[in-house]
């Protein structure tokens, strides 16, 4: 079958072509637009004016204001990411251990909530950290303070709220790398005198490194495109990239400044995610593959 | 005293018993084969010797000092695993290394003994490379070397083979016994080839369902297998239904087929009714009507060194290996008779105890 | 194999308190008779799941959602299955570039892809319809089914389609008789998971959609950002409940962690 249809060279192009369609008209051209948006000039009273200049990319980069909200957003970003590293992938080994039918349950519960809304789940941590909320209660009830702590509107809030949004990635990512690694080598090992810990250390995570760099690459992306989490959370004091293209968007109206600033972070991501791979590709390629 | 003693260990996964009641003495320097079919308890064996399974009963004993509860990462034995194991993100070297740095021993201490083991599975050359880098082969050496650079009590096998093609597994089976050898390190190899077990060991251990059904000498099990597990797993053997007459000492008088015969007899043979087992090569294919037996040729095939006859015979079917010495002159279907000395056939119980 | 010591279990019993606690929290304050988000402790009340059948708001955007879910899900798989055909079947020149297209919607920030519909729609004239938001959906559900559409065909047995050959079904036959059914679960997967993807996305949508045709999860939003009354909580919990539903059906049908982590080789 394949012999035959392999010689219409057309085919798979005929195949795609919907797709295509789609993706043409849908992505391409809506991205192109953005970016040319990047350059035209706004004024409150006159609106959006058709023009090509680098003034918007000029405010963005130039303004301390927006050098914040860039760090911020990073911050935010490789905080989340090192609190999942740190979480996950002890949370992802112990899950490989355990019998199969614990392991399913409990594997259902922590990527389980990758398809419940993250407004609902951010929802959550609004309700447990509020002055008033369920966390500052037990504090205070146990007798550990007399005046409510202030989780939310803080970074800390926001960076706790975006590692539970964002983790599932990082337990299975990692779990996944583990689940295909070879069970004696810990046993190797152990027979070579190691400790647990050890074997943990020396063998596990160096063997799980693929698995926590990729769940460490979707983690960081989404930590730093992130919306829903640091607009319920941070509120409108803690602005992040993309709370900040919404509201010049939506509030102030002034599109090209908007359209800038989801260029830069856009590229910055992009940057992030392309060096990553590029890294790892030549640090692991001969160990790995 | 012998060196390692497994004294009734037995171990049950809810209530499947897997090991029962598992008895062995090993001498120091011995190299010893667990051999028996597929799921017949002797990778738990090993794994309980290792301390990677606790037994539910019994004692392991290591030169006078009992390991039974004792961490796996403190009994100093070295495990080469069927699938090597090899930690994937260490090259060869620091595999070799890794053992060696949970003893805490100094660089110079190190290098030196890493030289060394990688010196004698030739692989100096290599060190540097990671497992995926390498040919099974090499593999499997890396595993080898890993485990003997800690200078362990004792060396465990679990079917370190199996992934090798068979040239390969003939080479490497010379190059471990020399080294075995060479280091004269108490060895434990399980596999299920019957021709590994018997081309390396000094004793064979023969396991069926979590027993261990005999012991000894590969050549002595080979010559005289306690029962018909035995005789059947270990090479190929001809068995004919015979009636006990008599048994006095070693000795028994059985008949079949109208005629008595004399032959040795091994304890515990009770059965009115017995099988009288014969190695095919031990046959001899004479004129027809001068053997003991007769019959008409099936099939004959050639094996290089030896030819392979199926002979059909009012007993059943016999298997006869002849050497290859010239061309021989039996076709298929040409009528022949069986003998065989009465001293080369051996008289086992019909049960399979 | 439970080899883990008590510490591991300490860390992983508090592991999954950190993972359910926000869920369990939501569905606990849906039962409050008060009218601000507090949990309840000594009295309960459905007052707050009512309060949802007398908001017109909430439900014509559950039935939007619901039908935005349903449209652009199958939009992309309309798309995905010929082009999951091409790249699993074929090695053409495009093949690299197309994997990278359909599955770049994954590395695109959403606030980007955002104002990206949200400029090329206003050009067109048609914002905040429902033709236009479900063009949208499905450009960035499509990596979701395009990836499970893919893995099925690529770990399918290709001798079952030569058997069907060779015992004289055409091409065509041959695919709807043979190749379908045996890629139908993923296929059945690629949907569901692409339809709770649109039914749940807020980031993209919050862009695209207007007053008159405001999403379930943008409507929640706005409407948390704004007041604090329990409703936001009962809502959320009934959709807490159809998740949770909805995730042991995929569990059952294929596997949560196969859909999720994707088959890698
Ligand atoms: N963890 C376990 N739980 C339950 N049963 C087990 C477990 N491990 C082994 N068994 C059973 O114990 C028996 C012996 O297993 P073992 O692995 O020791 O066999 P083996 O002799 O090494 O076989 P093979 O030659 O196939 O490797 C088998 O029937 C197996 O099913
Ligand atoms: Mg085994």
């Amino acid at each position: 079958m394949s012999g035959v249809l392999q010689r219409k060279a057309g085919i798979p192009y005929w195949l795609s072509l919907p797709g295509v369609m789609l993706f043409g008209v849908m992505l391409f051209t809506p991205l192109i637009m953005t970016f040319m948006l990047s350059f035209y000039t706004f004024d409150f009273y006159e609106g959006i004016e058709r023009a090509f200049n680098l003034g918007n990319y000029a405010d963005v980069l130039s303004d301390s204001y927006f050098y914040e909200i860039f760090l911020r957003t990073f911050g935010y970003g490789l905080s989340t990411t090192v609190l999942a590293v740190l979480l996950g992938v002890p949370e992802a080994y112990i899950l490989n251990r355990m019998h199969s039918r614990w392991r399913a349950i409990f594997l259902l519960a922590i990527i389980g909530p990758l398809l419940i809304s993250v407004v609902v789940r951010t929802l959550g941590w609004m309700i447990l950290l509020g002055n008033q909320g369920l966390l500052n209660q037990i504090l205070i009830g146990s007798g550990l303070t007399s005046t409510p702590f202030t989780f939310i509107y803080t970074d800390f809030g926001v960076i706790v709220a975006l590692t539970h949004v964002l983790i599932p990635f990082m337990v299975v990512s990692v779990w996944a790398v583990l689940q295909r690694l070879d069970p004696q080598t810990e046993n190797a090992a152990v027979s070579l005198g190691a400790s647990q810990f050890t074997v943990f250390f020396r063998v596990v995570v160096p063997q799980a490194i693929p698995g926590i760099l990729s769940g460490s690459l979707i983690v960081f992306s989404l930590a730093t495109s992130a919306f829903a989490t640091p607009a319920m959370i941070g509120g409108r004091r803690l602005k992040v990239a993309s709370t900040t293209i919404y509201d010049e968007f939506l509030n102030t109206l002034d599109w090209p400044l908007g359209a800038a600033i989801a260029m830069i972070l856009l590229v910055a991501i992009m940057t992030v995610i392309m060096s990553y791979n590029r890294l790892v590709e030549r640090r692991y390629a001969q160990v790995f593959q | 005293m012998s060196f390692l003693n497994l004294q009734e260990i037995s171990k049950s996964f809810g209530g499947f018993v897997a090991v029962d009641q598992f008895n062995l003495e090993v001498d120091k320097g011995e190299f010893v084969s667990l051999l028996g079919p597929s799921g017949c308890g002797k990778t738990t064996t090993l794994q309980m010797i290792a301390g990677f399974l606790d037994p539910s009963h019994g004692q392991i004993m290591v030169g006078g000092e009992d390991l039974t509860a004792r961490p796996a990462n403190q009994r100093n034995i070295g495990i080469v695993f069927q699938s090597y194991a090899l930690f994937p993100h260490l090259t060869a070297a620091q595999n070799v290394a890794f053992g060696l740095e949970m003893r805490k021993a100094t660089q110079g201490e190190r290098q030196e003994k890493i030289d060394r083991a990688l010196d004698l599975v030739h692989l100096s050359a290599f060190r540097d490379r990671y497992p995926k880098q390498l040919s099974g082969g090499q593999q499997q050496r890396v595993a080898l070397a890993r485990a003997i650079v800690i200078e362990p009590t004792i060396l465990l096998l679990d079917e370190p083979m199996s992934n090798l093609d068979a040239k390969l597994r003939e080479d490497m089976q010379l190059e471990l016994r020399s080294i075995q050898e060479k280091l004269g390190i108490t060895t434990i190899l399980v596999t299920h080839d019957q021709n590994e077990a018997m081309a390396l060991s000094d004793r064979i251990a023969v396991m069926n369902e979590g027993r261990i059904v005999q012991v000894g000498k590969p050549h002595e099990i080979y010559e005289d297998p306690a029962n018909v597990f035995v005789s059947s797993f270990l090479g190929k053997n001809n068995l004919l239904a015979v009636e006990v007459e008599d048994i006095s000492g070693s000795k028994a008088s059985v008949r079949f087929n109208g005629q008595s015969l004399t032959v040795p007899c091994r304890e515990g043979v009770t059965n009115k009714e017995a099988w009288l087992s014969i190695r095919p090569e031990k046959v001899q294919l004479t004129d027809k009507g001068s053997g003991l037996l007769e019959g008409q040729i099936k099939t004959r095939v050639f094996f290089g060194n030896h030819w392979l006859y199926q002979i059909e015979t009012a007993s059943g079917e016999f298997l006869v290996y002849s050497q290859n010495t010239a061309v021989p002159n039996t076709a298929p279907r040409d009528a022949v008779g069986l003998n065989w000395q009465a001293d080369d056939a051996r008289l086992l119980n019909m049960d399979a105890s | 194999m439970n080899k883990n010591g008590p510490l591991a279990l300490v860390f992983h019993t508090l592991f999954i308190v950190f993972m359910v606690a926000p869920l369990a929290v939501v569905v606990w304050v849906a039962f409050t008779p008060l009218g601000y988000l507090q949990v309840p402790t000594t009295q309960w009340s459905l007052r707050w799941f009512y309060a949802i059948f007398e908001n017109e708001g909430f439900i014509e955007s559950f039935w939007l959602s619901l039908a935005l879910g349903i449209a652009s899900a199958s939009l992309a798989l309309a798309c995905a299955v010929p082009a999951a055909l091409a790249l699993a079947r074929y090695s053409f020149k495009a093949r690299g570039f197309l994997v990278g297209l359909f599955l770049s919607p994954l590395v695109i920030p959403s606030v980007v892809l955002g104002i990206a519909f949200l400029r090329f729609l206003t050009q067109l004239n048609i914002t905040g319809t429902f033709f236009g938001m479900a063009l949208c959906h499905a450009v960035f559900v499509m990596p979701f089914v395009l990836r499970l559409a893919l893995a099925s065909i690529t770990g399918m047995d290709r001798s079952a389609e030569q058997a069907a050959v060779s015992l004289g079904a055409t091409h065509g036959t041959t695919f709807r008789r043979v190749t379908l059914p045996m890629i139908l679960p993923g296929l059945v997967g690629g949907w569901v998971l692409a339809f709770i993807t649109s039914f749940d996305e807020l980031t993209v949508t919050i862009f695209i959609s207007s007053p008159s045709t405001t999403t379930l999860p943008v409507r929640l939003f706005n409407h948390i950002t704004q007041t604090t009354t329990p409703i936001v909580a009962s809502i959320s919990a009934v959709i807490i409940f159809l998740s949770v539903a909805a995730i042991l059906i995929l569990d059952r049908l294929y596997g949560l962690d196969r859909l999720l982590v994707g088959s890698k080789r």
